[in-house]
């Protein structure tokens, strides 16, 4: 397999919420992105993925755990945040907070270099994320969301990085304009190869647009894996429950899908989560006593990771919960 | 979402235009005058303002003096023009002070946060709860009267306010993605603070200075009033009213010229502060205001359309125009009880302003007006009265809204909320309600109820709070429940839940009308759907035969562009964006987009067609179109 560019480590975070209570957010997360891929992180809110992104991006303190980027510590023992300038770059969800709406979008493009041969770069982004190479000197005000999305991915391309975070990124977007960034972003990791850590809740877009998936869950990885065997024969009831919860547009198909996911709804008055058990087993179809008691590691099955007492019996069909 | 912005642009627009403006730009000139004043004092004042003229005290407006004398015939008009001086640079002397340490500090406490912020915020509000007075006081008594020192400390006590206006400004420009770009492209602290905190902080601190210093000149008045600071024969606007306040009873001109300037003065400074705030209002609005094109669409013929008999709701040819620019035009709908009928389309489709028409939520005095027909129930209820309106909706329509947490009154417990619009139903008597609650909260698939009643709106989950509104909705036992994307803010599972309980409500028998985005949502929900783009239904028909076949090119742009577990690769996105409502072209709204586009798309409104029956079509090449289709 390619070179690792960033490589997360046993990271753990947490926040404080009230005087005494903590509450963690990540635990004991490792990820590795290869360079030129796109992984997504999925998960519902409260599952740590933004948290993930925030440690990431040094916008986090992480209380536990290394993080390196290209053989640069930013995280963890020697850390030096600053070697690891220019490397990384994010675009986040909410194209309206995305770019100052005092400046032109060029000064914000060009925000993240020094020197000069400013213009010149400018206006290459612009063409290639898709915009008038003369838009530069105009405002914020004056682009749609998608728009403006597209200046955000130029502003991220600026000092060309190796890794992009993409933080919910189309997520706020209108489907066909969705469509449209989703079609740019792959047209330009094809030409500059850059590795994407793509952090969303939507199934249907990791399925069409990531090339591995980690699955977070109350701030665990849950199931890790290749697209395709992830969202097609999940290996852990969480990601099985996540993929059949997104509708799909065909009414016949979403009958069935329906009629699966409520027959696999677990029996009501499951016992509660408990700290030495898996987090997910009060909302399992197949949780046992054992999942009470007992927190699964991740381990290998197959191509993939998985953290399920019964992995191997989903992997091989005997407890297949069809 | 994008109908609340045009109501509230539009409504604010034409007001800041119409009064402060002008008040506004007059204040501004005032003070500019004043301060030339101040500046040339030396060659406009007549006289000296300390030469006494013991012939002529107490005289009132003549050609020789102006203004008139005072007690010792000294100049009233000089006197007023030298200690314009003292009130101007005093003024300056506490506002600079007060915006350069609440200024900064604030910028910097809200820009750093954390124990920092708490701890110069802690600061500040002892300086404030100080009383200034007395401080001014003692800082007089022990700096032997100095006008400067004096001024600089009131302009220390004053800057807590300033402190927390910048302070609270900064805050919500670091939450900003600009702002964590930046960092995470390692720009230095400082650096973002000063590029693109500091703008954003500037403009409430500049309006609260101009406030301050009106509230200032009061301050200072009274401390020269006392005899402080600027100390007697040297002229000031306070020790001037405390002169004539002495020989009130002798000549009551004297305290008109002097208590006039400084009323006068002090409302310029306040009026300034409101022109340059309602300023910053405009030009975050003026981006969005734009001219529409004149245009005539009264004429567009539409075929028959399908028969509306039985319907529970109708909406015929509704048009709805915000300041004469048209959001939506002639919509037609039919509602059948116990059928649940999707509004899909993307923002900017006009779904949310079709329904917000339906339910009476267009301001007319925004701007808003609304034509065509809505029946409900029978009954015609475009040109009732707002209480005819509500009265016939009450007990027949229920409303579920996009945000739930939004929805609910953060200082009342579930059950407490659910029982005042349980109140509101006659059949129900008051021993009753507590049943009721538990009832409609059993209903929405609410397993404790009793546990759930009591909580408050924090500490209930957003699945659970979107179940609460959905109770809220049934309390009027309405036929008809319309949801404006209820599961949008939802995380998918909770989706899914919330769409379990939408279909549980219409298998007993409730008509639902829902607007979504998500084509999902509405091939899970929906027995008929109607696609909006633009403004306008482009497509009617039931959801199966829609959504699997569908006839219009941008509802089949819009189906291939949805990416979905079952595809590979990449969904196909329809090129352009929507226009918005002043962009709309003149023939079929799609035109700009659309793969099939002819030179006759563009040469009128495009009418309505049905191509098979219950199936509506705007597309003059549907025909063409669905060969197409088949061709494939």
């Amino acid at each position: 397999m390619s070179e690792v560019v960033l490589k997360v480590r046993s990271v753990d975070v947490t926040f404080r919420a009230g005087a005494r209570r903590h509450v963690a957010a990540l635990r004991d997360v490792d990820v590795d992105l290869y360079r030129g891929e796109t992984l997504a992180i999925v998960g519902e809110s409260g599952s740590g993925k933004s948290t993930l992104a925030g440690a990431i991006l040094g916008l986090t303190r992480v209380e536990k755990g290394s993080i390196s980027i290209l053989g640069h510590t930013v995280v963890g023992q020697g850390a030096r945040r600053r070697s690891a300038r220019g490397l990384i770059q994010a675009v986040f969800q909410d194209p309206y907070s995305a770019l100052d709406p005092r400046w032109s979008i060029e000064r914000s493009i060009a925000e993240p270099g020094r020197g000069d041969a400013r213009e010149a770069r400018v206006r290459e982004l612009l063409v290639r994320v898709g915009l008038d190479p003369d838009a530069g000197d105009r405002r914020p005000t004056e682009f749609s969301g998608g728009q403006r999305q597209r200046v955000g991915i130029g502003r991220a391309l600026y000092l060309a990085p190796p890794i992009v975070v993409c933080d919910e990124a189309v997520s706020a977007l209108d489907v066909s304009v969705q469509a449209q960034v989703l079609l740019l972003l792959s047209e330009l990791q094809r030409e500059l190869g850059t590795s994407y850590l793509f952090i969303t809740h939507n199934m249907n877009v990791v399925a069409s647009f990531a090339s591995r998936v980690v699955v977070l869950y109350r701030g665990r990885v849950v199931e890790t894996g290749p697209v395709r065997g992830v969202c097609h024969s999940p290996l852990h009831p969480y990601t099985r429950m996540l993929i059949d919860s997104v509708p799909v547009a065909d009414p016949d198909a979403q009958r069935e899908r329906r009629k699966r996911r409520l027959d696999q709804r677990p029996a009501p008055g499951q016992g509660a989560e408990t700290d030495a058990g898996c987090a997910f087993a009060p909302r399992c179809p197949l949780a046992t006593d054992r999942c009470a008691g007992e927190r699964p590691s991740l381990r290998t099955v197959g191509d993939r990771q998985v953290a399920c007492h019964y992995g191997e019996e989903i992997a091989d069909g005997a407890a297949l919960v069809e | 979402m994008s109908v609340e912005l045009v109501v509230t642009d539009i409504g604010r627009g034409g007001k800041s235009a119409g009064t402060s403006g002008w008040l506004g730009r007059i204040a501004m000139g005032l003070l500019f005058v004043l301060c030339a004043v101040a500046v040339l004092a030396p060659v406009l004042a007549p006289y000296d303002p300390l030469r006494q003229d013991l012939m002529a005290v107490l005289q009132g407006p003549s050609w020789a003096h102006l203004l008139g004398t005072d007690q010792i015939g000294r100049d009233v008009l000089s006197r007023l023009i030298w200690g314009s001086r003292v009130a101007l640079v005093g003024v300056a002397e506490v506002v600079v002070t007060a915006t350069l340490i609440g200024g900064i500090l604030g910028l910097a406490a809200g820009y750093v946060g954390g124990w920092k912020e708490g701890i110069l915020s802690r600061v500040f509000d002892i300086i404030q709860a100080i009383p200034a007075v007395v401080v001014l006081l003692m800082v007089f008594s022990l700096s032997s009267n100095n006008n400067d020192i004096g001024m600089v400390t009131l302009g220390i006590m004053m800057s807590p306010t300033i402190y927390r206006v910048a302070r609270s400004a900064a805050v919500a420009e670091r939450q900003q993605d600009f702002v964590r770009s930046a960092r995470i492209s390692g720009v230095l602290s400082p650096l973002i603070a000063l590029r693109h905190v500091m703008p954003g902080v500037l403009s409430p601190v500049v309006i609260n200075a101009s406030v301050l210093g009106g509230i200032t000149l009061g301050i200072q008045a009274g401390i020269n009033y006392m005899g402080l600071g600027v100390t007697p024969p040297t002229p000031s606007w306070g020790g001037m009213v405390s002169e004539a306040q002495a020989n009130l009873q002798r000549q009551p001109w004297l305290l008109a010229t002097s208590g006039l300037l400084l009323a006068l003065t002090i409302a310029v400074f306040v009026i300034i502060g409101d022109h340059l705030q309602d300023r910053a209002h405009a030009g975050r609005r003026r981006s969005k205001q734009r001219s529409a094109p004149d245009r005539d669409r009264s004429a567009v013929v539409s075929e028959p359309l399908p028969s509306s008999d039985g319907a529970i709701v109708t909406l015929d040819d509704v048009c709805v125009r915000f300041g004469g620019i048209a959001v939506v035009e002639h919509v037609h709908l039919d509602l059948m009880p116990g059928r649940a009928l999707g509004l899909m389309g993307e923002s900017g489709s006009g779904k949310t302003v079709s329904i917000g028409a339906l339910l009476g939520l267009i301001d007319e005095e925004a701007g808003g007006a609304v034509s065509g027909s809505i029946v409900l129930n029978g009954q015609e209820i475009s040109g009732l009265s707002e209480e005819k309106r509500r009265a016939l909706m009450r007990g027949l329509v229920g409303y579920v809204p996009q945000e739930p947490m939004v929805s609910l009154d953060p200082c009342f417990t579930v059950g407490r909320q659910l029982e005042e619009f349980i109140a509101l139903d006659k059949t129900v008597p008051p021993s009753g309600r507590r049943a009721r609650v538990q009832e409609l909260l059993g209903l929405v698939g609410i397993s404790e109820p009793e546990r759930v009643a009591q909580q408050y709106p924090h500490q209930i989950s957003g699945g659970m709070a979107q179940r609460v509104c959905i109770a809220i909705a049934l309390a009027g036992r309405p036929d008809v429940l319309i949801a404006d994307e209820p599961t949008t803010a939802l995380d998918v599972s909770v989706q899914a839940e919330i769409l379990d309980v939408l279909r549980g409500l219409q298998g007993l028998g409730l008509a639902i009308m829902i607007v979504s985005h998500d084509p999902g949502v509405i091939a899970d929900l929906c027995d008929d759907v109607a696609v909006m783009y633009a403004g306008e239904v482009v497509e009617l028909g039931s959801t199966v035969d829609v959504l699997t076949c569908p006839k219009h090119p941008y509802t089949r742009g819009l189906i291939a562009a949805n990416p979905t577990m079952q595809s590979d690769g990449l969904p196909q996105p329809i090129a352009g964006t929507v226009p918005a409502p002043v962009d709309w072209p003149e023939g079929c709204h799609f035109a700009d987009r659309c793969p099939l586009v002819m030179d006759e798309c563009r040469a009128g409104p495009v009418p309505a067609s049905q191509v098979e029956t219950g199936r509506l079509t705007r597309c003059i090449r549907v025909k063409d179109s669905t060969m197409q289709e088949e061709d494939k």
